[in-house]
């Protein structure tokens, strides 16, 4: 790729020069994802907060460690509390969310949020961390995992329709077009079960997506789009799962974006377990060998890659991803400082080559990694220092490990920066 | 005359972060090579001679026809050709403006 510039000189003669393309490593390379809103309305996982906005010292502290992006992630049902859903003559949900009112409160609380991120250097990526799916429960239980649980193409009683996805981004729209730093809208955090993560599941998340882009250019929002893809937008299966970019986007601002994690008892898209693991355990739980464990998680990282670059034009992210870290197994592994060494020197390595494949798609948008305070999935514990090394990454550049947060705020939680 | 284009670009910063303003500037110049060629003649000469007893005479060379040849460089100024578009190769291709002066142009990373 580069840019090629035409010259002339003062007698007319012509001719050219050309620049390589330059190079953006952020927010290629800036991580992070915080949670903004969780279940219950309450704000801040990341910073623990439930009231108010993340102090701007914490937004401006976190700039200086070089992160430069946020997935400031978001729950449907607290936005959108339910209305009665609306039934056709089988019983069947026209609407499950009944199409009310985004909450104007939190609403104004996220933008105020996006806002003060801004104000440091950090943009933002909103992403409803929903699954494809809508629990009106969960409007006001964060831990509630109580039926109804309406889904994205399921049919039947507990059918969530395409239009309320709409509607939700449609009327988020309002609220987010042209705000100064929003990066991107990431319409839905993996969809996943609907009701089968397959290839049939997955041409139903084709078509809500769709409908989602379509709405939102129709209403004039320009700004660009992550779309993740079924089954925890894990990279391994994405290519056979989506075998083409699927997206018609009239102003061609889509990212694809994927999600990939090697430090759980399963090697997926998405953060399931409750425990950190050391490099040779996580490889015994996939009954394999340590060398076959790395080359499955790059084989991830190299098939979607792979299907970026066979689709010119495409471009990507990778929204989500996390190996273990140094004091996450002294803490929860209980290591001796020189055997959690070794094991964090594995996983860093692990991570520089993941990271390396993704950039290679010469189109990477940005690096987001998860972070909040009160699970135990890749995020807090996940991302403490990792050796206090670098992880050579987007752009070739190095990039340093955060080794401490000093913020009372961020007490458990650490993060990579650029 | 020929114009022999020694003209390099570069980016000002190595990397961006995204929202940066890169600016790309080119610099050198062309080499305008201009050749002229003007005909005449050499002589015809007479070269006055003597001989070991000292008699002395004349010798006459004949005219002869003579091209000459006069090459001149000149360094010329070279700007950036607003007539014609900026190609950007790139996945997603850049918006680029050329400054007034016509030396660099920017875009936002």
């Amino acid at each position: 790729m580069t840019v090629t510039v035409p010259i002339i000189a003062a007698d007319g003669a012509q001719s050219t020069v050309t620049l390589p393309a330059p190079v953006v490593s952020s927010p290629a390379s800036g991580p992070l994802a915080g949670a903004l809103i969780d279940n219950a309305g309450n704000m801040c996982w990341m910073t623990g907060q439930t009231a108010g906005v993340t102090p701007k010292a914490t937004w401006d502290y976190l700039h200086a460690q070089g992160v430069r992006i946020v997935r400031q992630v978001l729950y449907w049902e607290p936005l959108q509390p339910p209305l009665t859903p609306v039934l056709d003559s089988s019983g069947q949900p026209i609407t499950a969310t009944g199409k009310g009112p985004l909450s104007s409160y939190h609403m104004n609380r996220i933008a105020t949020e996006i806002q003060n991120a801004y104000a440091s250097g950090i943009v933002s990526v909103p992403v409803f961390l929903n699954y494809a799916r809508y629990r009106p429960s969960a409007a006001t239980n964060s831990a509630s995992t109580a039926a109804p649980q309406y889904v994205f193409g399921v049919q039947g009683a507990n059918y969530l329709p395409p239009g309320d996805f709409v509607d939700l981004w449609t009327k988020a729209s309002v609220y987010w077009k042209g705000l100064p730093g929003i990066h991107a809208y990431d319409i839905m955090n993996e969809p996943h079960d609907m009701p089968n993560s397959d290839r049939a599941a997955a041409i139903v998340w084709e078509s809500y997506s769709q409908q989602v882009v379509t709405a939102l250019r129709a209403a004039g929002d320009t700004t660009t789009i992550w779309v993740e893809g079924m089954d925890f937008s894990g990279p391994w299966n994405w290519a056979t799962l989506h075998p083409a970019p699927w997206i018609n986007d009239p102003l061609n601002k889509v990212v694809y974006s994927a999600h990939e994690y090697t430090n759980w008892t399963t090697i997926s898209g998405s953060g399931t377990s409750n425990n950190e693991l050391r490099y040779n355990q996580v490889a015994a739980l996939q009954n394999m060998t340590p060398v076959q464990m790395a080359s499955f998680a790059t084989s991830g990282a190299t098939s979607f890659a792979n299907w970026v670059k066979a689709h010119p034009g495409t471009r990507c992210s990778l929204g989500e991803i996390g190996t273990p870290s140094y004091e996450a197994l002294i803490n929860f592994q209980k290591l001796d400082p020189a055997t959690a060494t070794a094991n964090a020197t594995l996983w860093n390595n692990l991570m520089s080559q993941m990271l390396a494949i993704y950039a290679g798609t010469g189109t990477l948008d940005a690096v987001t990694m998860w972070s909040a305070q009160n699970t135990f999935w890749a995020n807090g514990v996940a991302f403490y220092s990792n050796l206090g090394g670098t992880y050579t990454v987007v752009g070739g550049k190095n990039v340093p490990v955060v080794t401490d947060v000093t913020n009372s705020n961020w007490s458990t939680v650490k993060a990579i920066g650029v | 005359m020929s114009d022999v284009f020694s003209v390099t670009a570069a980016w000002d910063k190595a990397s961006y972060n995204a929202g940066d303003t890169i600016t790309g500037t080119i610099s050198g110049t062309d080499v305008l090579t201009t050749t002229t060629t003007t005909q005449g003649t050499a002589g015809p000469l007479t070269v006055p001679i003597v001989a070991a007893d000292g008699a002395q005479s004349t010798v006459t060379v004949a005219a002869v026809p003579v091209t000459v040849v006069t090459t001149t460089t000149l360094p010329e100024s070279v700007v950036i050709d607003t007539t014609r578009p900026i190609v950007d190769s790139s996945a997603t291709p850049r918006t680029w403006t050329v400054s007034t002066d016509k030396r660099s142009i920017t875009g936002t990373a």
